[in-house]
Formats: C-alpha cells, structure tokens, sequence
C-alpha cells in the first residue's frame, strides 16, 4: 500500500488537536532537536535533502525558497503560512488546521529559526472559521509551553506567530495578493520581480509557505531529509496529501508517496467510481489544472512530472472525479462562473477576458451559444494567460480551453440544440482587422 | 554609462537616476512611443493596463561570461518568451527592446479589444473624443470590428465629487485617478471597490472627494470616466486653441495651457508639466478661476465717470499728477515685472513720491512663500508676481506710507493712483476701504481691467489688459522668473500701466523704460518645458 501516513498520522485521534495529544505522538521533538542540535545550515541542508517541493500548488522546491533568506540581512523578517485554501476542490489544509495545528506551528518556528525569521502570520481564508479558532487555540497553547515568544526552549530565539482571517478571495491564494491583503490593502497581486525572498511583507524579506509545507517539515527533521525524500520518487520527495472528491466511493484526503500509481490510488484506496459507474474524466490538481480523460491515465504516476507529461498539474492534489454521466459543458460553465467571480480585476486582460470567458460559456450552456463561440474562446485564450500580472489568466483559459478540446462534441451538442443551432456558419465575426478591409 | 537598445537605437542610462529609468520613458526620449494607459510619470507604477507589452531580450552568455555569438558575429539575444510591460521594467545594461513586431502589435489589439468589449463607444457624445487615449490607440491598433457579442457591463450613475462628472461606463480601470488621489492629493477616500469585471470606482459610501486638485484627475483620465463638470458639453475639444501660459491665480505660477475659443473666451485651464513648479498638476482654485479673464472687463476709459479717449483720460491723468503734492500709489502684484520696473520708475523718478506700496494681501505684508497648509501647491500668497514686486522695491521709501497706511490716513494724500486686479476685487473689504479712502482724496486714477464699484468715484479710469492679455515675466514665491507671452490676443481697447505712465515723462525717461523691459526679458527666465498629457 503507497498509503503513508507522515502528516495525516494519528490525525483522527479524540483530541489530537490539543497540545498533549499532538506530543503524547512525539509533537514538538524535532522542534528540539533542530534548535538544541542542529545549526541552521544544517536544517536547510537536511529540507534541500528531502527534495520537498512546495504543496500549495506551484511545487517550488523548499530547500531553495529557503536559501533565498539572508539570514544576516538587518531589520526585521517575515514567515507567512498561506492558509487560504481556495483552489476549488482543495480541502487538505483544512484537515490539518482542524485536526493537527501544531504540525504547522511546529514546522514555522522550524523554519523561522532556520532563516532567522522575527515574526510569522498564519493567512486562513476568510470562510475556514473553524479551522481559525483552532488555529488560535494551538498557538494559545504554544505560547503557554514556550513553543513560541521570546526565548523558545531557553535558545535566545524569538518568534511570534500571529492568525489573520481573510476576507473570503480567491486571488488572496496568491502570495503577493495574500501580503497585500495582510497589510490592509486590497487583495491585487504584485507586480515581479522583486520576489518576496527580497521585497515582501511590508517590503521585507519574507517566504510563503502553504499549509501542508510547513507541516512537512518537522517529520523531516525528526526523521531525517533522506528518510523523507525515499519516500517520494527522485525529483519529488516524500508525501503528498490528494483530496478526492466527486463521484467517487471513499472521498476524502489521503496521503500518499509521491509516484503512487494513479490506479493504486484511484481504484484500491479511494473505492474507484461510486456506483460501479465508468470514468470519463478527472481534474487532477484543482479546478485550475486542465481534465484528463479517462484513457488518459493509463500508466500515470502521483507526481509532479508524471502528471505534467499528461499535459496537466498536480495542483493542490484536489482530484475531481466526473462518471460517464457527467455534463462537462455545466462542469466548465461552473467553473468559470467561479472564476469569473474571483477576477480581482486589477489587469485588463483578466479582468475583462473573465467575464467575457464567462459569457460565452454561460450563453453555450443557455442554448444560445454558436460554433464561432468556441474559436472564440480559443482566439482570445492566447492573450489572457501570457498578459496578465499573476498566474490567473492562466488559471482559468487553460482549463477551459481543455474541457472544450477534450469534450468538442458536447458543447457542439449544446450548440446544436440551441437557438442558433441551424443558422451556425462557422465563421467567426469580427476578425476582420483594418489591413483586411478594403476601401478601393 | 550602461545602454540598452531600442528597436536599433542605442539609449544610454543610469541605473541610478531619479526617478528610477524604465523601458517607456528610454523609448520616449528617442522618439519611440509605446502605447500605455495606466502609466504616468507623475504616479507610481501600477502596470495594470498591459497595453505597454513589449518584447524584452538579453545577450546570451557562455559559463564563462563571454558573448554566444551567431555565425555572422553578432551576439545572440535570447528574447523571454511572455512580453513585458515596458512601464514597470527597469532596463539593464545590453537589454534588447522590440516594441513593433508582429507579437508586440498584435497584442495590442487585443488588449485594445479587451479594454473596448465593455467600453460604451459613445465617442459623440463625449467630452474627451479628440484627446482621447482609448480613441487614438484604437484607430492605431483596434480591431475593425469588436469581437464582443455580450451585453457590455453598465455601471449605476454615481456622483463622488462637485468638480468631476463621472461616466463610469468609460472607465478602463487604469486606477490613474485613485492613484492620484493617495499619491499627490494624499486623500484616501477614493479608490477601486467591488472586484473583476464589477471593479468600480467609488469613494466610501456617504464620503466625496474634497481634495483641491481633482482638476487633475480628469487630466489624467486617460478616456472620458471622469469629465470636469465646468467643462462638460462647452465645446468639442478641436475647436479650441491650446495655448501656453502661467496660471495667476496664486504665487506659484503653475505652468499651463489655455484652451480659447473662436470668440477669445478661456473654457478651460490644464497644467503643463514644469519639474521645477508644478510637476504635471495644478489646483482646482486656479483651474476654475478663469471667469475674471472673460467676464466683467472694462473696455475703455473714464473720466469722472463718463467714456472718455485714451488720450482724454491720459491727458487728465498727467494733470492731476503735475498738480498733486502727495501723490500714493497702491501697485498690483498681478503685474508682470516689465510693468512693475515701469511703475517703479515712474514712481520714484518722476512723481518723486514715498507712497508706493505692492502689499495688499497679509501673506504679502509678511512676505509669506509658504503652501497653504493642507494644499499641494496653493501657496498663501494670492498674487502672482509679490516676488517680482519686492525685487523691484515698490515699497514705501523715506517716510512713506504702506498700502494699509494710507488707505487708513487718506487725508495726507491729494492724489492716490491704484493698479486694480482680480484678487483686489475678490476682496470686498478691500474695496470698501479704498470706496472709504477715495471720498477723502481729491482725485483717484484707477487702473483695472475690470469694471469696478470705485468706476464712478475716481477721476479717471484706464482699462487695462487682464493677466492674459499681458506678456512678460513673473517671480513665484520661490523666487523663479517665469516669462510668459499673452494668451489672449489683448483687445485694442485696452492700455497697459507702461503705456499710460510714459506718457507725462520725459523722452529719456521712457526711452529707459523700453530698454530695460529689453533687458529683463533676456534675464534668467525658466523656459516652460514640454508638456505632457
């Protein structure tokens, strides 16, 4: 079984999320050990080792988002643990914030000693109000046991860590959106360079963190950089939490070892289809990563570079399964409907391309869509993602324009059917340009 | 110096200049435009509007730090495969900017077609059609034909400010005015709500915009979103000639450009960029404070109250000064300094009088130079030229008495001569004591080129061209002489303090005065720089 339990461990226990259950299973260990016995060139030696790579959707490798800090650099530095779980589909931070806070506490202090970090914030999206007061609660505690504050475990280190509570936007998901929104701005991306290692959280250095990262590292330390990255396949290390969910018989979050075979996953652990029905198609990463299709997970691994050959991303590791009886028209109309809710509206191709994006799909799925439409789509798509100030555009054309390649023939159904069904041409209007038009 | 090159050109820079160089300002200075909305030199960068996406490349290196050359020797330029917004990137030394191929060009009618999907098209009707960004860029790269089938998002009419009229429906987003208002004005009220496509400017709810320099956000507005409401349905734009000038509304002499219709009536004042005065801004005090140059003028000459030639008044004039023993004069600051020296001749050579005096206003009497508080550029002197008149030592010599003297001790005057502006009319108490004043002396000779309340108590008026109407310099209260040529052709009724006063001299003594206005005019004047809009 690929099933490997590193921070899901004792997860469901009664009361786990209280301090003395979380140590009663060793928590706060490799906190002592890496501030009594390891240097921070050594803990950053031991996260490069583990080849952990960012979980929050990017798989940036940890170890070199680390080393970006100059530790000596005067005047103050920020940890910031980005817990605005967003991404639709997405629902493993929430397990861990619910169940095992001290996992993240643990792996910030971890990190923030490591860097030579001042102070940390935890931002939670503004809807996780459970997973918020827990959050609270567990760093009540650690300040209690010394955990965090001034002078943790007698070393001379200080760190504070501090919760805030967005305001409920997706783009906050975005680190530099996410410091804006933290210093009380509204919630647009930065412009970059410069990245946050320099130019971060109130301009100063700073590293952004997801939720399932920092609650990688303190297993890591315990157990060793090496014992972590075996766990995994040579270019991603250790585990990985997958939240399944749609037509599935056993949704849930599960952690598996990086390079799991899809079917392993899919067919033993999650139960396969619910119903014994046929797949058609899963998203595997989160709503922003383009569908495969059924046939095309054959052979496909759980990881990073397996899933980018299949043309998709391994995201958040959110996997949405659709059964053959799936409508993948309303599936994509859903989903922009998302997105075209959560633009932040600060660059023009975004802004306008998303409700335009919008439109045309919410017209297909109305009966007033036309076969120009879906070119329509394609034509504009190719200057959305590439034009925009953050990874947006992209987010929402690339997947869009999957479910209409994978799933041509449905919109054209929806297209037929519809008022214009008869009257289509094909032509697509408006793509005369000036040089085209002749005035002789 | 490192150097970047542009389409072929080479630009030098300096990586340590301020402001900090970028792509859009090296290509402007060689002549190379890059179309953009939400950049303005005067703000922050906010690289919002990716109309300025150009192509950014780099030499290609070996490990060793040497050149990747291609086979005829020239080094290989790796281009980075997304464009880049030529505002926000800073240029670095062997950089290759491309700002007209096919990929560039073609981008740019897509983000025109993006900012135009929800744009309302409705160019007739709208004040800015003929200075309009989206307008020129889209008969540059717009699409023929929109590509938008959607119902265009329509905004709820909204009104955030007595100066401006919104039109949201126009609004691209470009945030230059919410900027402005944090930025330059310092007011927080203003800015972007909602979110995506509902993104909507609005200040807090119940709140306005209250700031004196809203004026500038309509300039700034690159489309017709914000339209000044003075301005709105005047005139379409092209009929208006632009000219250049210095606004007098207050002693900071912020550079300008006057817009003047067919019939010589001011419709409207802009700023114009001057790093050393104003930037690119200006008030809104002085902005629409442009009635008194088209209103209300005084077109000919009294005497005792009844229209009299020029040479009638003139005549009277020098008559009354031949007799008068004590003769004062109250001299204007909203003179220029070529008419000042003249006065100040006048005054001192020929009527030999001690009375002279420029200082009608407080922050004159304490020579005050500073900004009003609260303000960006409104200073406390209300009068354009008090440093000119200070210069020129129009104060009261041996035992003379100031203005407030000797509007207080009448009775030791026969004869009082006053150089009447706007800012004396604007101020009532002002007025009332000179009507005090004037019934105690003999005779008055009132200089004004309005119609006054003291027309009829005076023994001889003279029109005199307003601050448009003249050509010369003035001195801002930080001390810069400024020289400006007349924005308004003067009317050949009118006739200046010089050519009045010449008159009963003797010929030298006006022949002095021609050939030091000569000389001033060459003197260390700041030459109005290019104006951006």
């Amino acid at each position: 079984m690929a099933e490997k339990k590193v921070i899901l461990d004792h997860i469901d226990d009664v009361g786990e999320q209280a301090l003395a259950a979380y140590q009663a299973h060793g928590g706060y260990k490799a906190l002592e050990k890496a501030m009594k016995q390891m240097t921070p060139a050594q803990i950053l030696e031991e996260i490069k080792v583990s080849n952990l790579r960012g979980r929050g959707g990017a798989g940036f490798p940890a170890g070199i988002k680390w080393g970006f800090i100059n530790r000596e650099a005067p005047g103050p530095k920020y940890l910031i643990c980005n817990a605005d779980e967003g991404e639709p589909g997405t629902f493993k931070d929430r397990k861990i914030m619910t169940s095992k806070p001290h996992i993240i506490i643990e792996g910030m202090v971890i990190a923030a000693y490591c860097m030579g970090l001042d102070a940390g914030y935890i931002y939670i999206r503004g809807e996780f109000y459970e997973p918020y007061l827990a959050m609270d609660k567990a760093i009540e505690e650690a300040y209690a046991k010394g955990y965090l504050g001034k002078n943790i475990l007698g070393t001379g280190f200080n760190f504070d860590l501090y919760t805030y509570l967005g305001a409920g936007a997706y783009i906050c998901g975005d680190e530099t959106a996410l410091m804006n929104s933290l210093e009380g701005k509204r919630g647009y991306p930065r412009l970059k360079p410069p990245f946050p290692a320099q130019f971060g959280l109130y301009g100063r250095p700073t590293t952004v963190h997801n939720v399932e990262t920092f609650s990688a590292v303190a297993p890591i330390i315990e157990n060793g950089g090496k014992w972590y990255a075996e766990l995994g396949t040579p270019k991603s290390g250790g585990t990985k939490l997958f939240g399944i969910s749609g037509h599935v018989e056993k949704p849930g979050v599960y952690e598996l070892n990086l390079g799991t075979p899809w079917k392993e996953f899919f067919e033993d652990i999650a139960g396969g289809v619910k119903g014994g029905k046929k797949l058609k198609a899963i998203i595997p990463g989160g709503s922003s990563t383009p569908v495969l299709l059924a046939e095309e997970l054959d052979g496909m691994l759980l990881d990073y570079e397996s899933i980018q050959a299949k043309g998709s991303m391994l995201g958040t590791g959110a996997v949405i399964v659709f059964d053959e009886t799936t409508d993948m028209v309303k599936v994509a109309y859903r989903a922009m409907k998302f997105y075209a809710h959560e633009s932040c509206g600060q660059c023009t191709p975004c802004r306008e391309g998303c409700d335009w994006y919008y439109d045309i799909i919410s017209r297909i799925y109305h009966g007033e869509g036309r076969v120009e439409d879906l070119d329509r789509l394609e034509d504009l798509g190719k200057y959305i993602g590439p034009n925009t100030i953050c990874a947006f555009g992209d987010a929402f054309v690339t997947p869009t324009l999957a479910f209409i390649r994978k799933f041509r023939g449905e919109f054209l159904e929806y297209i037929r059917k519809g008022k214009y069904g008869q009257e289509t041409t094909g032509a697509l209007p408006g793509s005369q340009t000036k040089s085209e038009v002749s005035h002789a | 110096m490192p150097e970047i090159i542009i389409n072929d050109i080479p630009v030098a820079f300096d990586p340590k200049g301020s402001p900090k160089p970028n792509i859009m300002e090296l290509a402007r200075s060689v002549g190379v435009e890059i179309p953009g909305f939400c950049y303005h030199p005067g703000l922050s960068i906010s690289g919002n509007c990716r109309m300025c996406m150009v192509e950014v490349g780099m030499p290609t290196r070996e490990k060793d730090g040497s050149f990747i050359k291609d086979e005829s020797g020239k080094v290989k330029i790796s281009f980075m495969p997304k464009l880049q917004p030529a505002c926000y990137q800073e240029p670095s030394d062997g950089m290759v900017i491309r700002t007209e191929t096919e990929k560039v060009v073609t981008n740019r009618k897509y983000i025109m077609e993006f900012l135009l999907a929800n744009h309302p098209l409705d160019c007739p009707e709208c004040d800015q059609a003929g200075e309009c960004a989206l307008q020129d860029y889209s008969f540059q790269y717009g699409f023929s034909q929109s590509k938008f089938f959607e119902e265009k998002r329509t905004y709820e009419s909204t009104n955030f400010s007595d100066v401006i009229t919104p039109e949201l429906n126009r609004c691209i987003h470009c945030d230059r005015c919410s900027r402005f208002s944090k930025e330059i004005a310092k007011e927080y009220t203003f800015t972007r709500t909602w979110r995506g496509n509902s993104t909507e400017l609005a200040t807090l709810p119940g709140d306005k915009i209250t700031h004196n320099y809203q004026g500038n956000m309509v300039d700034i507005c690159p489309v017709g979103a914000l339209t000044l409401t003075d301005f709105r349905f005047k005139s379409r734009t092209w009929f208006l000639k632009q000219k250049e000038g210095l606004c007098t509304s207050c002693g900071k002499g912020c550079n300008t450009v006057y817009a003047v219709n067919k019939e010589n009536k001011v419709l409207r004042i802009k700023p114009r960029y001057n790093k050393d005065v104003n930037s690119y801004w200006m008030c809104d005090f002085g902005r629409l404070r442009y009635a008194f140059f088209n209103e209300n003028r005084r077109r000919n000459s009294l005497v005792a109250g009844n229209v009299a030639t020029p040479a009638a008044a003139t005549e009277k004039a020098a008559s009354i000064l031949r007799q008068a023993k004590n003769v004062g004069v109250i001299a204007s600051a909203g003179e220029t300094s070529e008419s000042l020296q003249a006065l100040s001749i006048f005054v001192k050579d020929v009527l030999k009088t001690p009375h002279v005096d420029y200082r009608v206003h407080t922050a004159q009497v304490e020579n005050n130079t500073s900004i009003k508080s609260g303000e960006v550029l409104l200073v406390n002197d209300p009068y354009p030229n008090s440093q000119g008149a200070r210069q020129l030592n129009l104060l009261p010599g041996p035992n003379g008495m100031s203005v407030a003297e000797m509007l207080k001790n009448p009775e030791k005057l026969d004869a009082l001569l006053v150089v009447c502006d706007d800012k004396m009319i604007e101020t009532p108490d002002f007025i009332e004591a000179l009507l005090k004043a004037a019934a105690k002396i003999k005779d008055v000779i009132l200089f004004s080129p309005y119609v006054t309340s003291l027309d009829d108590k005076t023994s001889v008026v003279f029109p005199l061209p307003s601050a448009l109407e003249q050509s010369g310099t003035f001195v801002n209260v930080d001390g810069i002489s400024q020289s400006f040529a007349a924005v308004i052709e003067p009317s050949p009724d009118v006739i200046s303090v010089p050519k009045v006063i010449t008159k009963p001299m003797p010929k030298t003594l006006a022949q002095t005065v021609e050939a030091l206005k000569r000389q001033m005019a060459g003197q260390d004047n700041v030459k109005p720089t290019g104006a951006i809009t």
